[in-house]
């Protein structure tokens, strides 16, 4: 059970970084683009391509990642003066809803990138790539926001406490 | 379904799931859902959010969001921010309130480096009150300043939610973020004024202290060497999209790297600060980031269940006083902030505010930069809605970083002088909108 407690923190923990190195290399790239316009060593054609997707692709995969540091921005004013039984219950019903909304992405996302599949459907700018790549990302991280939110909740259940690190108002 | 009742349903649920502790951003996709099957054809409606979400962030105008959040992390984790804050230090001498105005100076400079109102806040908060306390200044004079300059970031840029408003509200963003300048220095002149006069009215606010004997070289050296050079930082973003050399997305890469450089030639850059920058800006970039995804289907909703057109008929745009439109607005605005956080707010507002601020004409406005006016007094709201109690987000980063025994109540007092002259320089932009419009002029020319 550690080892596996392990793994999935690794995973998490994996995503967060890779969330941070795309930003740096958004930084680099444009960085390097303009660079190149100006002084005349001339620019990389799929460059702000790329860093779109690197945007994309930074905030998918950090978002499961952030939601494990309990660091997307909630309003927890009111869960935290209720009665503890309350506060409570306040959580594990958030944390159903949240279990939910995220499988429903997770559901629909699959939907799209089957239909895309089936359609051969691309995205065709400079690169020209098969859209449920895309898609298929989206549901990597609903399918992982889903997976949190449960293990919250039964931690919830077992009557554990989860740290936050993120923004709360 | 009638719009009104589709319009309170969505805002009801809204705020039950906020106040469940539900994250901002599964409350806005919770509700998205829900208004896909009612509103968007069900199946097809989920499988656009889908689609819409993906389309939302795979967008390069939204680069400077990240970009400007890290040149304030580099700032800070490096301790650039700290040496910066020891010059200013040095600089002021005798004159009431001196910690105060250090804060507020600094805060400034600081303002002009960084696009995050959180990392300005904690920096200075961290800093500088533990030193005031020690000086015997009145909690009020020790964070009340630093409250009110923690939000300026928002304003001067670069500034993250800037580009955010803008991306959202279909605005240029090159000439909001520099729109915004004038009143951000405007506020922190005002904040400036206040301190002098009230510990100059009641010395026991500020007591002075004997700051030693330095000659002038020497106060003016370390901020010669250390602020000067990265107000160069300041100059290579702003210059360059005033001068039309590069876009916000360009500007804010070449801030960033250009803080990097900054770090590295201080010898204040390691591997480790610079890998523990990059994942605060990405915990604090994917955050904003990720609730942009629900953006695009909450719009469609309110548009598709006719609440949009609904509320422009209610306020009547054609008869009523634009003027008080516009003051409506903002109070609705104001209101808001107690209670919200700043990406949720312009997610509610913009889908009705913009398509009626389209519509307003002013006598003493041009009219191709009425929406760039209206651009810079939502800022300024939306930015005095991070101290306004009870659930102002500056006042629980305060909490975070001043002493132990500091309550929230006297943090709030504290913020409450500075709250009304930020409510001041909002109705300065309104009464004189040049200080919004002279400067995105100036770039149109």
């Amino acid at each position: 059970m550690r080892a596996f407690s392990r793994i999935y923190d690794g995973l998490f923990g994996a995503l967060g970084v890779v969330s941070a190195l795309l930003i740096g290399a958004v930084a680099v790239g444009i960085t390097y683009d303009v660079l190149g316009r100006n002084i005349g060593f001339g620019t990389v054609s799929w460059m702000l391509e790329a860093c779109e997707y690197a945007i994309f692709m930074s905030t998918f995969l950090g978002a499961p990642w952030v939601l494990r540091l309990a660091a997307h921005v909630r309003v927890d004013v009111l869960v935290q003066n209720l009665a503890p039984r309350w506060a409570r219950a306040f959580g594990l019903f958030a944390d159903v809803v949240g279990a939910a909304t995220s499988a429903t992405l997770l559901y629909y996302a699959i939907v799209v990138a089957r239909g895309s599949i089936r359609d051969e459907a691309r995205i065709i700018k400079m690169f020209i790539i098969p859209e449920w790549w895309v898609f298929a990302v989206v549901a990597f991280s609903a399918f992982l926001l889903t997976v949190e939110f449960l293990r919250r909740l039964a931690v919830a259940l077992r009557g554990g406490k989860l740290e936050s690190q993120g923004l709360s108002i | 379904m009638t719009w009104y009742w589709a319009l309170i349903l969505m805002l009801a649920a809204f705020m039950v799931l906020l106040a469940a502790g539900l994250p901002v951003v599964f409350a806005f996709f919770a509700v998205n859902i829900g208004g896909a099957l009612l509103f968007m054809g069900g199946e097809a409606g989920l499988q656009q959010l889908v689609r819409n979400a993906y389309d939302a962030v795979t967008n390069i105008s939204l680069s400077p969001i990240p970009l400007f959040i890290l040149m304030g992390e580099v700032m800070y984790q490096t301790g650039l921010a700290g040496r910066a804050i020891d010059a200013v230090d040095k600089l002021i001498a005798r004159i009431p309130g001196r910690l105060s105005l250090v804060a507020i100076i600094s805060g400034t400079i600081f303002s002009a480096l960084s696009g995050s109102t959180i990392a300005n806040t904690a920096m200075l908060g961290s800093t500088l009150v533990p030193e005031m306390a020690r000086r015997g200044y009145h909690p009020h004079m020790a964070m009340g300043p630093i409250l009110g300059t923690g939000g300026i970031a928002m304003l001067i840029p670069p500034s993250a939610l800037g580009v955010l408003l803008a991306s959202l509200g279909g605005l240029p963003v090159a000439d909001l973020l520099i729109a915004t300048i004038l009143p951000g220095v405007a506020m922190a002149g005002l904040f400036f004024g206040y301190v002098v006069l009230r510990c100059t009215l009641n010395p026991r606010l500020a007591p002075a202290y004997d700051v030693g004997r330095l000659s002038i070289w020497q106060r003016m050296m370390p901020f010669l060497l250390r602020v000067v050079p990265l107000l160069l930082i300041f100059v290579v973003v702003v210059g360059s999209m005033f001068a039309g050399i590069a876009s916000p997305n360009e500007a804010s890469a070449l801030g960033a790297v250009a803080t990097v450089i900054a770090a590295a030639a201080y010898r204040c850059l390691t591997v480790r600060t610079l890998m523990r920058s990059l994942l605060e800006t990405a915990k604090l970039s994917v955050m904003i980031l990720f609730i942009i995804c629900a953006s695009i289907t909450f719009s469609q909703i309110l548009s598709l269940s006719n609440a949009t057109e609904g509320m422009m008929q209610v306020l009547d745009v054609k008869t009523m006083s634009p003027l008080l439109l516009i003051v409506a607005m903002m109070v609705i605005l104001l209101i808001l902030g107690c209670f919200m956080d700043q990406v949720s707010m312009m997610l509610i507002t913009l889908p009705f505010y913009m398509p009626i601020v389209k519509l307003l004409h002013f006598d003493f406005v041009q009219p191709e930069m009425v929406q760039i006016w209206f651009g810079v007094m939502m800022m300024i709201a939306l930015e005095i809605g991070f101290t306004t109690p009870p659930f102002g987000m500056l006042l629980f980063v305060m909490k975070g970083v001043a002493p132990a025994e500091t309550r929230m109540s006297t943090i709030m007092k504290a913020a409450m002088p500075f709250i009304l002259l930020e409510v001041a320089t909002l109705l300065l932009v309104m009464a004189v909108p040049w200080l919004a419009t002279w400067l995105p002029g100036l770039i149109s020319k």
